[in-house]
């Protein structure tokens, strides 16, 4: 601590001594009241931003046929001289906005709001240290998103927000409908083997966390904490998408920088607005059950069978069936209702409907947000308070609620220096249902319940015996008819939603501050720091009688981390001639992260019943985690920058960066990085061309890196449970006096960061009067030095050892545009396409034949040498040398024993058109997506047909003529049977319960079989807005405007699949991807917004 | 003033980068786990990785195979129907050496350097069991090179190497158990508390189990003599009501993580010892219903209920004094004949007699009975030389012994080794059915992670029913 101190100490008194000296010497930069002249001048002084009030520094103010030339200053504010108050006009115009012509008519202050002009023209964008640049004269691409685009698209999440709307950013869903589910961002494939793929966010230039913590192929579904921004206080969002435009980032940038720009206040004027949102979700795709056959197995009806390979129920008598009324009994909780032991099943009665109806229906969330906005020449500042609350589409059991305040002010305080601050808190508190591959999960218990059994009684007392004593609260389920055994096998979906808590409360502060001091005219310094510190509780309350905990269990984890993050900053700016300027930036950033988790886990309740604490169980009974992590880096960097002759600008970058989590031998890495950028059309030649406006080349080069993880440099000793493969562990810490043995990862002392290496060439051009822009960009990434955790032989001691070893690339096209169709009168017509292709392989893993990313254990996404990153691997059928499938006696295929790749989840490519439309008060904007080519396995259908719930398994054949079925029994022909034919080239075949139960169903081993095509086609918004004239409308000038939107969100899908939507994915948001196993279904959105601005 | 400012710049430059490495140092020091831990502290750890390697996975398996049990769903329908991969081998692999021997010989490592040589013993005698296990059922195993970070590819030693190794790592472990040296581990020996007698024992007896894989009767007659004499000094692992993870392992598959996996549906050890069972052994002198009780809670399933044996808090038997009578049955038979033998079995069926490893709960009087033999009941005709073909009365012996054992080692991977062992007797080995095909498997494959990623590993890998080299 005592070092950190004294470094920051340090830094202050670096910056702040210069500030202080050069501050006495400058020479004021703005125009002074008086001039040197005696005539009096007329100073018109203003605020000017956009329709949204967001503030527009760089605007230039022209007094109408005159010399006279001023712009506005970083808060908007603008000063001029003007000669002729009575009758000049001022012209103020910018990029990207319509220019605005005013008559100053002796006023000395005039505030102006911006129209969007053609949005094509030339871009703002945000570097990544945080500052403003001419996007046309960068030497790589970024691609841009407006905050209100995000806010518009009526997701809950910023990250799902992002979705679809910019080239070589892939949003990919992990669930449909768990409210607050993490996404995963990729930014030009996945150039990491198995560090994260998130990018780094920087919010306001802090970076901070936006990842998601602990997922897993069960559990319950995680958050990105990238959602705890409100999409409502966001002015834009810069994605940094190539190793040059985010290099000044160093070990943090491999996987690109999503740079938040949160809205400032601005102007004279007090806005006020008010924003209310209203979602109606639907369930949207949902699988095809069968409910022609029921419980049981072999065409025979089975109390208590897990299957539904039951008896025909269209042949059952009919009426109510026979019970054994001496025996056991359940009586329901709720209803008061007597189940009996059924010794004949008679009812023909089917509960598919109401099973579903019971824990799923229609969703919806509330959104409030209310901001106020206001400032001055001197300062300024935006407030906001916003609201979201969510009851998703599984009913009891799927909410979510956030709810965030931001302040952000500017304050500048004299000529030369200026302060910023931004804060902003977040509340997020959810609750979700087990999920995935869990027997306690929600979609398990509800797909695999046999069509005749009915859900309802899903809680009440046991007796064993008629009129004997019971044992109350047990759960029924329909593997457990009357509740006779603690252990329901799977649980019933209403024990789930009804009597299972999975709850997550979230508090976090994000600040940042950031003093900006012009030393000289060409001298400025910045020191930005900040932090951003979260808490998350997790609370996961199992009762007694439920599935995977038959006796109860209760989770509660205390996680804190805390980022912290300076950067000082010089730069430097000078004109040497008209034709060459340069630039040099110099600083030095700081970064530390630490991370807290204590946590205890509960099982064997003393009190079935009892408060949900650790106190209702015995100490023997209660497993503790407690770790801390620590992590610090820090890094000089310098950046040098020339424009020559207003057509070439060349950027040269580096940074030196040392981290905690390097091995010993391992002291600072440097990260170097060059840009250059051409505009062309400046050449005389090109300037005769009337339909090509605009022209540039553009090539860059970057080496970014990725830390490893901390704390890997050496072997440990753990206290391990020892697991006993698919059954139970024992835990030596319960024998004996406590026991630590070596761990079976190997520690590794050499560890350095993974570097990525990457070229980008592209073109930008405009054409027909810029209202055609384009943007082409090819890139070629490659990751050295990978870090792995290497598969070891068990039989060298260890099963894996963490290491650098593996190297990957990507190498992609992208491609933007935007043509501004129709731009007359009262209409204008926009359309914008991105496309994105990228092709990743795995070059080397260093003698690792396969690293195991995830998903299932059925079916993995790994990487494999030679293949994509995230192929599928499982078990092929056994083939011969051509290929051609080997088929047993029977004349179906024979599984293999040797695991291989089987799919690849990656997509061909990814496109994404948007079209916005315009008349007079009325606007519509339609986003549709396109993911094309890519596999993903069904792993759900894949055990309903092994249970026999799967609608594939309810279809009747009759044998032309006599077929075998896989177990080698024989059905005569012209028999009806439960199955379906088919010929796997050695003749038909019957395909009932032993093909299904066997290798035609999920715990046959044989992935292959379950691959389906991953394309898809969807829109993802459709958004329909009307401009009320409240003034004219509500006769009162207190409410300025009325905005109204009907828009729907992912309201339609085209895919090849059945019942899921293929960007879903078990795994949750990292890499591993290409595998549904009972992920909760997806929705469909309609959304109604008002907004008034007072 | 602008050289002041250049030299100010250069001064942060410069700071920032030597600062570089000196604000980041001494701060990747793990402080949630050690390094290194001393040998007494590891003891229980490695104990119980032993007693998951004998109870857990593996000893289902091979019960399945076995005919003791039948796997009715998912991976356990695959297992019944021999449909296994080699990945399905990885984890029960990975216990065996990375958790399991490794810190065994570290263990042992460690305890040497402190001279605490009964410890030492300790270590070997759970190295020669986890190494006789795995050479029993894989066959060809690392051992002289596994463990070792000089060998990244460890060589698969021939199987009769394994088990010379074994008998040798025993051999030192007795000396080292008759020792003084030792820094008192009796809170950390959840087996025996530092009982040394006993720890002699279960090593003589696991001697006398790796000399019949072997079938090297003499040695095996030698060694079982000195091993466990009374069902007091059983090598158990060892489980309580405590807490889950200290339940029994059948228990927790079961009952707990896997309901309905397993059963004993159509089961043949069933039908040997359940009194209304197709193939019942009970006799005028033998009723088997207390311990088919004990052992399978209906026709269907193990008992895995209140006291049965496979319940949550009884111990299972890793090494036990019924195993060492009916190996001293087995080869006293062989080495010097009939009446060797058929006293040794009446020792058993005496110890049987008396309640045995029956649960108390079970021992309802009239529902267990094991009077002895008399040469009479295996002559042809005899009570136990009564099927359509008669044997020689020494062969009816010899099969009544090898049907007790395969009785005796329901649920234990002995059980599986027997039945591998004597597969070309087919006059007195038990008749278990094959589930498919025609015969049951004859070994575990080696799993996926070494033939990834271990040179060495034989290509290609044998299968499933190819007999290991000793079984050959």
């Amino acid at each position: 601590m005592k070092e950190k101190n004294s470094t920051l100490l340090m830094l202050f008194l670096l910056f702040f001594i210069p500030i202080i000296v050069f501050g006495q010497e400058v020479k004021p930069v703005a125009a002074s009241k008086m001039d040197n002249n005696n005539s009096v001048k007329h100073l018109v002084t203003g605020v000017i931003t956009d329709r949204s009030g967001v503030l527009l520094p760089g605007v230039t103010v022209r007094v109408k046929n005159s010399n006279t030339v001023a712009g506005s200053n970083t808060l908007g504010v603008y000063t001029i001289n003007v000669a002729h108050p009575d009758v000049d006009v001022l012209v103020f115009s910018f990029i990207g906005f319509k220019s605005v012509e005013e008559k100053v008519g002796g006023r000395v202050r005039i505030d102006i709001q911006l129209e969007d002009g053609n949005s094509n023209l030339q871009e703002v964008v945000v570097t990544a240290l945080g500052f403003e640049a001419s996007k046309d004269k960068l030497g790589y691409t970024t691609s841009k998103v407006k905050g209100d685009r995000i806010a518009e698209s009526g997701e809950v999440s910023l990250v799902d927000g992002l979705g679809g709307k910019a080239s070589g950013v892939r949003i990919s869903r992990s669930s449909g409908s768990d409210p607050g589910a993490a996404s995963q961002i990729l930014i030009r494939g996945q150039s990491t083997i198995t560090r994260s793929t998130d990018p780094l966010i920087v919010l306001d230039g802090m970076p901070v966390e936006g990842s998601s913590r602990g997922e897993s192929a069960g559990g319950t579904t995680q958050q990105n904490r990238l959602s705890d921004i409100n999409p409502d206080d966001i002015a834009s969002v810069q994605i940094l998408k190539g190793a040059s435009a985010a290099a000044l980032w160093g070990t943090r940038a491999a996987n690109g920088v999503i740079q938040i720009t949160t809205k400032k206040g601005g102007g004279d004027n007090t806005v006020i607005s008010f924003k209310s949102t209203l979602s109606i979700d639907k369930v949207s795709q949902f699988y095809d059950l069968q409910d022609k056959y029921g419980q049981g197995s072999g065409g025979v009806y089975g109390l208590n069978n897990t299957l539904s390979w039951g008896d025909k129920i269209a042949n059952r008598s009919g009426g109510s069936d026979t019970y054994n009324l001496a025996g056991p009994q359940f009586v329901d909780a709720l209803t008061g209702q007597t189940f009996y032991t059924i010794t004949q099943k008679n009812s023909q009665q089917t509960f598919l409907k109401q099973n579903y109806d019971e824990v799923l229906g229609t969703g919806s969330y509330l959104d409030n947000n209310l901001s106020i906005s206001s400032g001055n020449a001197k300062s300024n500042y935006f407030f906001s308070v916003g609201d979201l609350n969510q009851n998703g589409v599984i009913k009891n059991s799927s909410d979510y609620r956030r709810t965030t305040l931001r302040f952000n002010a500017t304050k500048e305080m004299s000529k030369w220096l200026s302060i910023t601050n931004s804060f902003n808190y977040s509340r997020i508190g959810s609750d979700r249902v087990q999920r995935g591959v869990n027997n306690a999960g929600f979609m398990i218990g509800l797909l695999r319940t046999p069509p005749d059994f009915d859900n309802s009684a899903y809680i009440g007392n046991y007796y064993a015996a008629a009129g004997g004593s019971f044992i109350p609260n047990r759960q029924r389920d329909y593997r457990n008819y009357l509740g006779a055994s603690t252990n329901p096998g799977f649980n019933n979906p209403l024990w789930v939603t009804n009597e299972m808590t999975n709850t997550d409360l979230v508090n976090r502060f994000i600040n940042t501050s950031e003093i900006n001091a012009t030393a000289t005219d060409w001298l400025k310094f910045t020191v930005r720091g900040g932090i951003d510190d979260f808490s998350d509780r997790t609370l996961n309350y199992f009762p007694f009688y439920t599935a995977n905990a038959n006796t109860g269990q209760y989770n509660r984890d205390e996680y804190n981390q805390l980022q912290f993050n300076i950067d000082a900053i010089a730069r430097a700016n000078k004109k040497f001639s008209d034709n060459f300027t340069g630039s040099l930036i110099v600083g030095y950033n700081y970064n530390s992260q630490s991370s807290s988790s204590l946590g205890a886990q509960s099982v064997n309740f003393t009190i079935p019943t009892g408060p949900h604490n650790f106190s209702n169980a015995t100490p023997a009974n209660i497993t503790t985690n407690d770790a801390f992590t620590n992590t610090r880096s820090n890094a000089g960097y310098a950046s040098l920058g020339l424009d020559m002759f207003n057509q070439v600008f060349v950027n040269a970058n580096g940074r030196l960066e040392a981290a905690s989590t390097f091995g010993i031998d391992n002291s600072a890495f440097f990260y170097p990085s060059a840009d250059a950028a051409w505009q062309f059309t400046e050449l005389k030649s090109f300037r005769d061309l009337k339909f090509l406006s605009f022209g540039k080349l553009r090539a860059s080069f970057g080496i970014v890196g990725i830390q490893p993880q901390p704390y890997q440099t050496a072997t440990n000793f753990v206290s391990p449970q020892i697991s006993d493969d698919l059954g139970g562990s024992l835990n030596p810490g319960l024998y004996g006096t406590g026991s630590y043995v070596q761990s079976v990862n190997k520690g590794n002392p050499a560890l350095k960061p993974e570097r990525k290496r990457e070229i980008e060439f592209g073109t930008d051009l405009r054409f027909f009067d810029n209202r055609l822009s384009t943007s082409i960009t090819y890139y070629q990434n490659k990751t050295t030095d990978a870090l792995i955790n290497i598969p070891q032989a068990a039989s060298t001691g260890f099963n894996f050892i963490y290491a650098n070893a593996g190297s990957i690339q990507n190498k992609g096209l992208e491609v933007d545009a935007s043509y501004n169709i129709i731009n007359k009168g009262n209409w204008s017509f926009t359309a914008d396409v991105n496309w994105t292709k990228n092709n990743n392989k795995v070059l080397s893993l260093d003698g690792a034949a396969s690293i195991n990313l995830g998903e299932t254990a059925g079916i993995s996404s790994r990487a494999v040498e030679g293949y994509p990153l995230g192929v599928l691997y499982s078990i092929p059928w056994q083939r011969d040398a051509n290929g051609k499938e080997l088929l047993d006696a029977n004349g179906f295929p024979i599984p293999g024993v040797t695991s291989a790749v089987i799919g690849d989840p990656n997509p061909a490519w990814r496109g994404g058109i948007g079209f916005t439309l315009k008349y007079k008060s009325f606007g519509l904007r339609t986003l549709v997506e396109r993911s094309q080519g890519g596999q993903i396995a069904d792993g759900t259908d894949a055990v309903l047909v092994d249970y026999g719930t799967s609608a594939t398994t309810a279809n009747e054949s009759t044998s032309p003529t006599p077929l075998k079925t896989y177990s080698g029994t024989i059905i005569p022909a012209n028999t009806p049977f439960r199955g379906n034919i088919q010929n796997f080239g050695a003749g038909n075949v019957a395909l009932e319960q032993s093909w299904y139960t066997g290798p035609g169903g999920f715990f046959g081993n044989v992935g292959e079989e379950f691959l389906h095509s991953a394309t898809w086609t969807r829109v993802r918004e459709v958004t329909l807005t009307y401009n009320l004239d409240a003034p004219k409308l509500l006769r009162t000038n207190k409410i300025k405007s009325i905005v109204l939107e009907a828009s729907g969100r992912n309201l339609f899908l085209w895919s090849q699949v059945k019942g899921f939507d293929p960007d879903v994915n078990v795994g949750g948001s990292q890499s591993a991807r290409g595998v549904t196993y009972f992920d909760n279904p997806p929705t469909r959105s309609f959304l109604f917004t008002i907004k008034a601005n007072f | 003033m602008k050289n002041k400012l250049y030299i100010l710049l250069f001064i942060l430059l410069a700071s920032g980068i030597i600062s570089c490495k000196k604000v980041v140092e001494g701060i990747n020091n793990d402080p949630n786990s050690p390094q290194d831990a001393d040998a007494i502290t590891m003891l229980t750890g490695v104990e119980i990785s032993d007693v998951v390697v004998q109870e857990g996975e593996t000893a289902r398996q091979c019960s399945v195979w076995n005919g003791n049990f039948t796997g009715e769903q998912f991976q356990y329908l695959s297992l019944n129907q021999y449909l296994m991969i080699a990945q399905d081998f990885n984890p029960t692999w990975e216990l065996i050496y990375a958790s399991s021997l490794k810190n065994a010989r570290l263990m042992k490592n460690k305890a040497y350097q402190t001279h605490n040589l009964q410890l030492v013993g300790v270590a070997q005698t759970i190295e020669a069991n986890l190494m006789g296990t795995a050479t029993a059922l894989w066959g060809d195993v690392p051992f002289s090179q596994a463990t070792s970070t000089n060998f990244p590819n460890p060589a698969f030693d021939p199987q009769a190497t394994v088990y010379t190794a074994v008998q040798a790592l025993l051999d030192s472990a007795i000396v080292n158990f008759n020792s003084t040296a030792f820094t008192a581990f009796a809170a950390q020996d959840v087996f025996f508390a530092g009982n040394m007698p006993k720890w002699i024992q279960t090593a003589n007896t696991l001697k006398a189990r790796y000399y019949m894989h072997v079938r090297d009767y003499n040695s095996a007659l030698t060694a079982a003599t000195n091993g466990i004499s009374s069902a007091a000094n059983n090598f158990l692992a060892p489980h309580s009501t405590l807490s889950t993870g200290t339940y029994n392992l059948y228990y927790q598959f079961m009952a707990l993580s896997r309901p309905g996996f397993m059963d004993a549906k159509g089961a043949y050890a069933v039908s040997l010892i359940n009194p209304a069972g197709a193939n019942y052994r009970g006799n005028t002198k033998t009723i088997e219903k207390a311990r088919f009780s004990y052992l399978y809670s209906s026709a269907t399933n193990p008992n895995y209920t209140t006291n049965g044996f496979f319940y949550e808090s009884v111990s299972f038997p890793m090494a036990s004094y019924a195993e060492n009578l009916l190996d001293l049955a087995e080869c006293d038979f062989r080495i010097n004949g009939f009446n060797n033998g058929l006293a040794r079995l009446n020792t058993f069926r005496a110890y049987m007699s008396a309640g045995g490893y029956i649960g108390a709960t079970y021992l309802t009087a009239g529902n267990y009975k094991y009077d002895p033999y008399v040469a009479a009941d295996f002559a042809a005709g005899g009570i136990e030389n009564n099927t359509a073909t008669k044997l020689a009365n020494d062969r009816a012996l010899l099969r009544e012994i090898m049907e007790e054992r395969y009785v005796t080692f329901i649920g234990q991977i002995e059980g599986f080794n027997d039945t591998r062992r004597v597969r070309k007797e087919t006059d007195i080995s038990v008749p278990i059915p094959p589930t498919t095909g025609t015969s049951i498997p004859q070994r575990m494959l080696y799993p996926q992670i070494e033939v990834d990623l271990n040179k060495s590993t034989p290509n290609p890998i044998p299968g499933l029913f190819t007999p290991t080299t000793v079984n050959n």
